[in-house]
């Protein structure tokens, strides 16, 4: 199974909210940027969805419905809905969080924390997350990078720690990126994330490779790609975040008659005394949006991480590959990449995957 | 143009209203064309800096990890507290729109064809509509806002 990943920009603002540019000038400046898709997340409006059709097909971009529920005490992403008949963040008091999440459920939409720990009151209202969740399962993923530069920021590095620490605690919940876009400004040092959604190329329908894939992506502004798949590929976890190269991540089962390939957001059963085992695969893919960034003349520190710890690590040249390990999963109860280098003179975490979970034991029935 | 005044109201506020959203509940009448709001608050920013300091230092306690507080309370990005009040509109039917935006002084119109960025478009029907102004932040002693609802006839309508 082929899995095509979608560069995605998944947290913006036009005219209809707080920001300086039109629907149509963010993308144009999305092309620019080779993004596929971006996600429109007004705050606390849908008015700009009513452009959306008309600007894809004038800038050959997809454009994901969505909003940003901008409240006293958080901000929380929603996609795929007008959320507001059912979730009206005008009554969703401090404690009232899971109702908001079961009302953006019920619209059909996803439900995100953006930038939980951004600062809060009264520099920022709601910024940071004061909102009393009681049901952590009910939401679809966090925003972990925000804004430019998002691995320099100490309010991301926090998200980041706190992601980890839900994913220790068992909770499966997807990770990504958001610029938080409101103008096109940028600072020569400033660099920017992006999300891809794995989406499965069969369902990917009628998009071809190769030079077809231009032409019809003229023609095509989503790709072959629509928005529930995107939808559903953040729902599943199918998620890679990165400011430059794509890492991809598999697990393939050795030791069995017919060993079964897991990718990212999958659940990957092993059974160690059935004599089953798990290989990982990490591929960099330094091919992605070339035009966007450079980490030449460096050598890199690609990671397997997983919940007990260091799973394999490698110095790497920036230079597309794939890294292959069996080492022991004992304890693991998830996986992901972390790629580590500098960009634009800041170091640190240039990329991560999310993750494959992982399950010990026999599915005894 | 515009024949009804159907809201016209004047409020101070105070930090004690932060995090309160007020509704105005107003009929609209038969025939309405159009409906023209006008917004404005002041003050808008704080200039009492002693208090700045004081509430940066709060905030800056209370968010951030005790290793980065001491630069964050001298952080430029910080040191400009203002008010921040929104107006959202509601027809019988539900949302009309949103208008989440820093401007202390707006003016919003909706009509059937067209709507300021922020605003839905489309039949204004008759009845009771709902227009929120939510106290994102208030950071000054005191603050005055002005609200006025304006609305425009369908043409022909009066002469029967």
């Amino acid at each position: 199974m082929t899995i095509r990943w979608v560069a995605c920009e998944l947290h913006t603002h036009t005219v209809h909210s707080d920001a300086s540019h039109t629907l149509d000038e963010m993308a144009t400046a999305a092309r620019e940027l080779e993004l596929d898709w971006i996600a429109l997340t007004d705050h606390n409006t849908v008015s700009g969805w009513a452009f959306k059709e008309q600007v894809e097909a004038k800038r050959g971009i997809g454009i994901l419905s969505g909003l940003e529920w901008t409240t006293f005490y958080g901000h929380m992403l929603t996609l795929g809905a007008n959320v507001l008949h059912h979730a009206d963040w005008r009554f969703t008091g401090p404690d009232d969080i899971d109702e908001g999440i079961a009302g953006i459920h019920k619209s059909g939409g996803l439900a995100g924390i953006a930038h939980p720990f951004r600062i809060g009151s009264p520099i920022c209202t709601g910024c940071y997350w004061e909102f009393t969740i009681g049901k952590w399962k009910a939401l679809d993923y966090i925003e972990v990078w925000n804004g430019p530069s998002p691995h320099m920021k100490a309010f991301n590095q926090r998200a980041y720690l706190f992601w980890t620490e839900l994913l220790n605690r068992g909770l499966r919940i997807p990770a990504v990126s958001g610029r938080d876009w409101h103008h096109s400004l940028l600072s020569s040092e400033a660099t920017l994330a992006v999300t891809y959604l794995g989406v499965h190329e069969e369902a990917a329908a009628g998009y071809a490779g190769g030079g077809a894939a231009l032409e019809s992506a003229v023609q095509d502004p989503r790709k072959g790609v629509s928005e529930p798949q995107l939808l559903e590929a953040i729902r599943l976890g199918a998620v890679s975040v990165t400011q430059g190269p794509l890492l991809k991540l598999y697990a393939r089962e050795t030791g069995r008659e017919e060993n079964r390939t897991f990718g990212i957001g999958e659940v990957a059963r092993v059974d160690p005394s059935a004599g089953s085992r798990l290989s990982l695969t990490v591929e960099a893919d330094f091919e992605v949006r070339k035009r966007q960034w450079s980490l030449e003349g460096q050598e890199l520190k690609l990671c397997l991480v997983g919940s007990a710890g260091i799973v394999a690590e490698w110095i790497v040249p920036p230079v597309s590959a794939a890294f292959k390990t069996c080492s022991d999963m004992t304890g693991q109860r998830w996986i992901r990449a972390e790629l580590y280098g500098t960009m634009n003179g800041q170091a640190g975490l240039l990329a991560f995957t999310n993750c494959i979970y992982v399950e010990e034991g026999s599915l005894t029935l | 143009m515009y024949s009804k005044t159907l809201l016209d109201i004047s409020s101070r506020i105070t930090p004690a209203d932060r995090h309160v959203h007020l509704v105005h509940r107003f009929l609209v009448p038969r025939n309405t064309r159009q409906l023209r709001i006008d917004f404005a608050y002041s003050p808008k920013l704080l200039q009492d800096e002693a208090r700045q300091n004081t509430l940066v230092r709060q905030a800056v306690d209370r968010y951030m990890e005790p290793e980065l507080r001491e630069v964050a309370y001298t952080d430029p990005d910080y040191l400009v507290l203002q008010n921040l009040l929104t107006v959202s509109l509601d027809d019988p039917a539900g949302f009309r729109g949103a208008a989440h935006r820093a401007n202390k002084e707006q003016i919003i119109i909706v009509s059937e064809s067209t709507a300021t960025p922020g605003f839905l478009a489309g039949p204004l029907p008759a009845g009771l509509w709902e227009l929120t102004v939510s106290l994102h932040e208030v950071v000054t002693d005191k603050c005055q806002f002005e609200l006025q609802v304006q609305a425009a006839e369908t043409e022909g309508a009066d002469g029967l």
